[in-house]
């Protein structure tokens, strides 16, 4: 115990401290309360594990210390939390020699080594933004690899989607999960906080019992799954789905096979006017290649199961035609698959973009048909598509109805086709062209001017003098909400030849701290995405202008990263308290 | 292995099976078995669909996809895997053509499938459906499967019902749990399995995940676990209460548990939730039954919600008697114990009175005077059972205040048996509480011995009287059934076989969920009040209050289809005959 004593470190002396007078001490730097309770003397972190208010404020009853601001309430001597699951507060050994009192700072602490992970489960189940920013930053802070906090928040996903959502709002949730972990991986890991409590948002919720899906029993091929999985797809059954997609898992060597299939069932011509299975089926291929099946199957058998089983609606007449279209150009497009053209060849551009936004359906699925006749790329069509909707964003009239999250889907959708593309084969990507074709064709409403792609847009370069100052424009036209200006800098900036990629870094922050980053997140994934693949483009630019215009105009200004930015503060131990004591 | 090989047997000639159709054929016991020719290929499966039963002869196939036309549960035809949720496999068998004769290997019919059907009583549990837990129970069951695996399970499965899902008010789901177990071990086949299914019903509900509970850190002991239970629970904090209890269980004070949190209810604070007694008395049986391993998350979950659920303002007839029962308490506190006689006429004339105060000092006086705690909890139960016999049933009967007096009573004999004779004797308060509280039931106050009532009862034999009760409470004569349940005994003939009948036609009845504490109560208290000259008011108050809140609309269905169902003959008959 000598070795122990000599940690002790005198704190205060007797007289200083009365019963029912708390005192808050700063030892090393970290601030202390002690307390005179019944004759005892007790000492505990002062700051609240809840969310950092100074205890000595609080009041003590029966050796329960209670926090004065949210109640909560902690053993004081053991620091055992009675409010929260797992919230203990650290607690010191006290000694008193003759009239002066010792703690030993060293000796106490954290008193279980999972605390965090408690806390992380324990947002994950209530999805509370500040629980999860919280377990997220002390998770952080104590250098467990972010991988770790990642499996987590996917193996929560899957239970949590498959017994309480449906394909859409599971798909929905699971864009921020997969879009909050990749825009967070383009900054560095002091940034990284509201992304990833954005992707932890996006696995949290009620997670229900339920017994593990057994295989089919008896001698099983992968033909006959596939087979069944395409008639269950057809007829909306998405229980027997998922359990084919176990089957086809526990059979074994057929995991690579399975996002195919799915893209090759969701592009089926009844699913028109459901692309937004395009994108999960996305998703969930990403999900895959990061995370791998033995975290994923849960999510990846059951979500598939429920966007290839998803209901689909009776059709309208003009949804029921182009249905009818599509079916007919099945043998078209088995053709071109067969050989797909391997040198891009004479791609009109703007004819193309021209048709696609005719507004006129067969128009519209002339100019895909056209495209690919003409031996165009897949890669190229899209990178057209991905360019048209930024166009379209950048310009659209801000004044009645924008239409800024249809003109993200269209970004969004028309980027996700590269991935279909990769992980489902070319015939599916094709087959995908028309499905994101239709979304344009919907999108007619939209009273945007047609202009081509080609054609020369402003060449003004921004008056900033350097960089930083071009940045500067930019953000403050958007924390100013100024939409009518916002666009005219953002271009100017770029014409400056300043850097593109630190502008879009520095407005994917400015998106991900104000409020409808939930909206934006997805688009602004897609343009990191895009930003990189239209590099030689000259309408390239118009990605951040549409970004910039969208966020501006949708901006609340009510600061969503208050929550990240206490909770970095707190994971640090500089909180509250500090504001409170002095 | 030999014996096995033999089980090839000829179903059909090849003439009787054309490309495209299908035949049933029965292979004994009643079991059918369905042929199916596609393609020329023949397939053998059972023919009861493993849903409902319904004859898998009439379904439709494509792509190797056997669908069952009544509720379209599909199945893959060969290997017979069910691609639906809360449906078990259907069973395969393989085929042949030999010498124009198909043949099919039946093999043996030994049970397998426990695992499964464990896992299918899951999902009914989880989805509430009767017919899924009736039907996996029944399987179980018929299978040897012990009564207490599946019944742990249907008890782990509650545990975290209501740790994920309810307040305080699921006090009512391990009431009809435990009631249910409890009075199914008095009967056999489908009586029971009718009992065990209302119990899994009434545990049935969503469940999901939940942080996991973890001990309060050290340094902690039970002398701090204790005070601070006890603050909670006065100061309705039923949240902070939960990992004081699961700390006790981990630091070995498992055994103090139960007992503290009898105390904290019955405190004058919770006059008025006296239900508290009643569900914690519950959960003391399923820790007798069950172990703490099993019961822990059920009891500290349900614990932490009953002894710290908010309470509320006292209006002034409640705040009046907290004031009386406190000052009683300490009254008792400083006196000296006499013995006196116990003038029973006395106290349940005072308990009736309709005045707290004097209720209450009955009570003191009966507790002052050496009554024992026992004797005070056989007249309260008795009181009860005869209030419930003379409820006048023309307009509101009460019997949801009548049977919680009578099942409070007798849970103070739990309370006595866990918690001591202190604890109980408070108990004893909170009991005539409740009886003063339902004085708008219009019923007279009276003595517990009054002279033997002579009722005209003309029934030849004990079976014929069995007879007339039973048809009286299928009939719904709520006027004449106490009357003739009175006659039956006074005329000598035996309770056992009355209560054994009664107990069935509750069971029976959709509302026997509802009765189910009563009948458990009343079979208990029938043999520990013994030798009281009113007891038979149980059996009457029982008869009538069934008799009464009876609809006549069974849920036997669900239960003998499922019997029929284990046996593997169902439906099919129905519809093949």
């Amino acid at each position: 115990m000598l070795s122990a004593s000599s940690n002790f470190v005198k704190v205060a002396t007797l007289d200083q401290l009365a019963e029912g007078k708390p005192r808050a001490v700063n030892v090393e730097g970290q601030s202390i309360a002690l307390f005179k309770h019944n004759g005892g003397i007790y000492a505990t972190d002062n700051q609240c594990p809840h969310m950092g208010y100074p205890l000595t404020r609080g009041r003590v009853r029966g050796g329960v210390l209670t926090c004065d601001w949210h109640g909560w309430s902690y053993d004081m001597r053991g620091g055992g939390c009675f409010t929260g699951g797992c919230d203990d507060l650290a607690t010191f050994p006290v000694e008193v020699r003759e009239n002066d009192i010792y703690i030993d700072i060293a000796g106490g602490g954290s008193k279980r080594d999972d605390a965090h992970f408690l806390l992380l489960q324990e947002g994950m189940l209530f999805g509370d933004n500040w629980t999860l920013s919280k377990a997220v930053a002390i998770i952080l802070a104590r250098g467990v690899a972010e991988s770790d906090v990642l499996n987590r928040l996917v193996r929560h996903a899957g239970r949590h989607f498959v017994t309480e959502l449906d394909a859409r709002e599971g798909g929905r949730q699971l864009a921020n999960l997969v879009n909050g972990v990749k825009v967070a991986s383009q900054y560095e890991p002091e940034d990284r906080l509201i992304p990833l409590m954005m992707a932890a948002a996006g696995a949290s919720g009620r997670a229900g019992d339920r017994p593990s899906v057994a295989r089919l029993p008896g001698a099983i091929t992968w033909e006959k799954l596939e087979r069944w999985i395409r008639v269950f797809s057809a007829d909306r059954e998405w229980e027997g789905i998922e359990k084919c997609l176990i089957t086809a898992r526990r059979l074994g060597g057929h995991d690579d096979k399975i996002i195919p299939l799915a893209y090759e069932c969701i592009v089926e011509p009844f699913f028109l006017g459901h692309s937004d299975s395009l994108l999960y089926i996305g998703y969930l291929a990403e999900l895959l290649e990061q995370f791998g099946w033995e975290v994923s199957e849960e999510l990846v058998c059951g979500l598939t199961a429920k966007v290839l089983g998803r209901g689909r609606g009776a059709p309208d007449e003009i949804r029921r035609e182009a249905i009818g279209k599509l079916e007919s150009l099945a043998d078209f497009v088995a053709d071109i698959a067969a050989n797909p053209p391997s040198e891009t060849s004479d791609f009109d551009e703007d004819v193309f973009a021209a048709g696609l936004v005719s507004g006129d359906l067969d128009d519209t699925f002339d100019t895909i048909t056209n495209a690919l006749k003409s031996g165009a790329g897949i890669d190229q069509i899209v990178q057209t598509m991905v360019l048209l909707g930024a166009d379209r964003m950048a310009r659209t009239p801000a004044s009645m109805s924008p239409g800024w999250w249809e003109l993200g889907q269209e970004i969004t959708l028309s980027s996700s086709i590269r991935k279909a593309l990769r992980f489902g084969g070319y015939q599916v990507a094709a087959k995908a062209l028309y499905h994101v074709a239709w979304e344009f064709f919907s999108n007619r409403w939209l009273n945007i001017r047609q202009m081509p792609l080609s054609a020369p847009r402003s060449t003004a370069p921004s008056d900033a003098p350097n960089e930083d100052a071009g940045i500067e424009d930019v953000i403050s036209a958007i924390e100013t909400v100024q939409i009518q200006e916002v666009g005219r800098v953002t271009r100017g900036y770029l014409n400056g030849d300043f850097s593109g990629d630190r502008l879009l870094a520095e407005l994917g922050q400015c998106i991900l701290r104000d409020d409808n980053g939930w909206d934006i997140l997805h688009t602004l994934r897609t343009a990191f995405d895009e930003w990189k693949l239209c590099e030689d483009h000259p309408a390239r630019n118009q990605l951040l202008v549409g970004l910039a215009r969208w966020t501006t105009d949708e901006r609340k200004n009510t600061n969503s990263d208050s929550a990240a930015k206490t909770a970095l503060r707190f994971a640090k131990g500089e909180t509250a308290v500090d504001l409170y004591e002095q | 292995m030999a014996a096995q090989e033999a089980e090839w047997t000829k179903l059909a000639d090849l003439s009787e099976v054309p490309l495209g159709e299908a035949k049933a054929v029965q292979i004994g016991e009643g079991r059918s078995i369905a042929l199916f020719n596609i393609n020329g290929k023949f397939y053998a499966t059972d023919n009861q669909c493993p849903h409902m039963g319904y004859p898998l002869t009439r379904g439709r196939i494509r792509h190797g996809i056997l669908t069952c036309d009544w509720h379209e549960r599909s199945f893959d035809l060969e290997g017979g895997g069910c691609f639906n949720v809360e449906c078990d496999d259907l069973q395969t068998f393989p085929a042949e053509v030999r010498d124009g004769e198909i043949w099919v290997e039946l093999g043996d019919w030994t049970y397998r499938r426990k695992t499964e059907h464990l896992s299918l009583l899951w999902e009914g549990l989880l989805s509430g459906d009767r017919w899924t837990m009736s039907k996996a129970i029944a399987l179980l069951l018929k299978g040897g499967v012990a009564e207490v695996e599946i019944v742990e399970l249907v008890l782990q499965h509650l545990g975290r019902h209501i740790a994920s899902s309810h307040g305080s008010e699921a006090g009512w789901d391990i009431a009809r749990l435990m009631n249910g177990l409890a009075v199914g071990r008095r009967y056999n086949d489908s009586d029971r399995l009718i009992a065990l299914t209302t119990a899994a019903s009434a545990s049935s509900g969503g469940a999901a995940e939940r942080l996991e509970v973890v001990p309060l850190p050290e340094p902690v002991g039970w002398e701090n676990i204790e005070p601070w239970v006890r603050t909670f629970s006065r100061d309705g904090h039923s949240g902070r209460i939960e990992r004081c209890l699961f700390t006790a269980y981990t630091l070995g004070d498992a055994e103090k548990i139960l007992p503290l949190l009898f105390e904290c209810t019955v405190e004058p604070h919770f006059l008025g939730f006296s239900d508290n007694l009643i569900s914690l008395g519950y959960l003391s049986e399923a820790v007798d039954e069950f172990g703490w391993e099993k019961a822990s998350e059920l009891v500290f979950n349900l614990g932490s919600k009953l002894v710290g659920r908010g309470r509320g303002e006292p209006q002034r007839f409640r705040r009046d008697a907290i004031g009386i029962m406190r000052e009683k308490l300490s009254e008792l506190e400083a006196c000296e114990k006499t013995t006196t006689d116990y003038d029973e006429d006395a106290f349940v004339n005072a308990v009736s009175s309709v005045d707290v105060q004097r209720a209450f000092d009955a009570v003191t006086s009966a507790l002052r005077g050496g009554v024992s705690v026992d004797q005070l909890i056989s007249t309260l139960v008795i009181l009860a059972a005869d209030r419930m016999a003379r409820t006048p049933v023309n307009v509101d009967a009460g019997w949801e205040c009548l049977t919680t007096e009578l099942n409070l009573a007798a849970s103070l004999r739990t309370v006595q048996r866990i918690a001591g004779d202190d604890a109980a004797a408070k108990g004893i308060f909170h009991s005539a509480w409740l009886t003063f509280d339902n004085r708008w039931l219009n019923i007279p106050s009276r003595t517990l011995t009054p002279p033997p009532v002579e009722v005209e009862f003309n029934a030849a034999s004990e079976e014929e009287g069995l007879h007339q009760i039973t048809n009286t409470i299928e009939t719904l004569n709520v006027q004449a059934i106490g009357g003739q349940v009175l006659g039956y005994l006074n005329a000598g003939y035996s309770s056992e076989p009355l209560l054994h009948a009664l107990g069935k036609a509750i069971l029976w009845d959709d509302t026997g969920m509802e009765i189910l504490p009563t009948l458990r109560t009343v079979l208990d208290e029938w043999k520990n009040c013994a030798g009281h000259p009113a007891r038979n008011q149980l059996i009457v108050a029982l008869a009538r209050y069934a008799t009464d809140i009876r609809t006549n609309k069974d849920s036997q269905s669900a239960t003998t289809t499922a019997m029929r169902f284990a046996e593997g003959r169902t439906t099919v008959e129905i519809f093949e005959d």
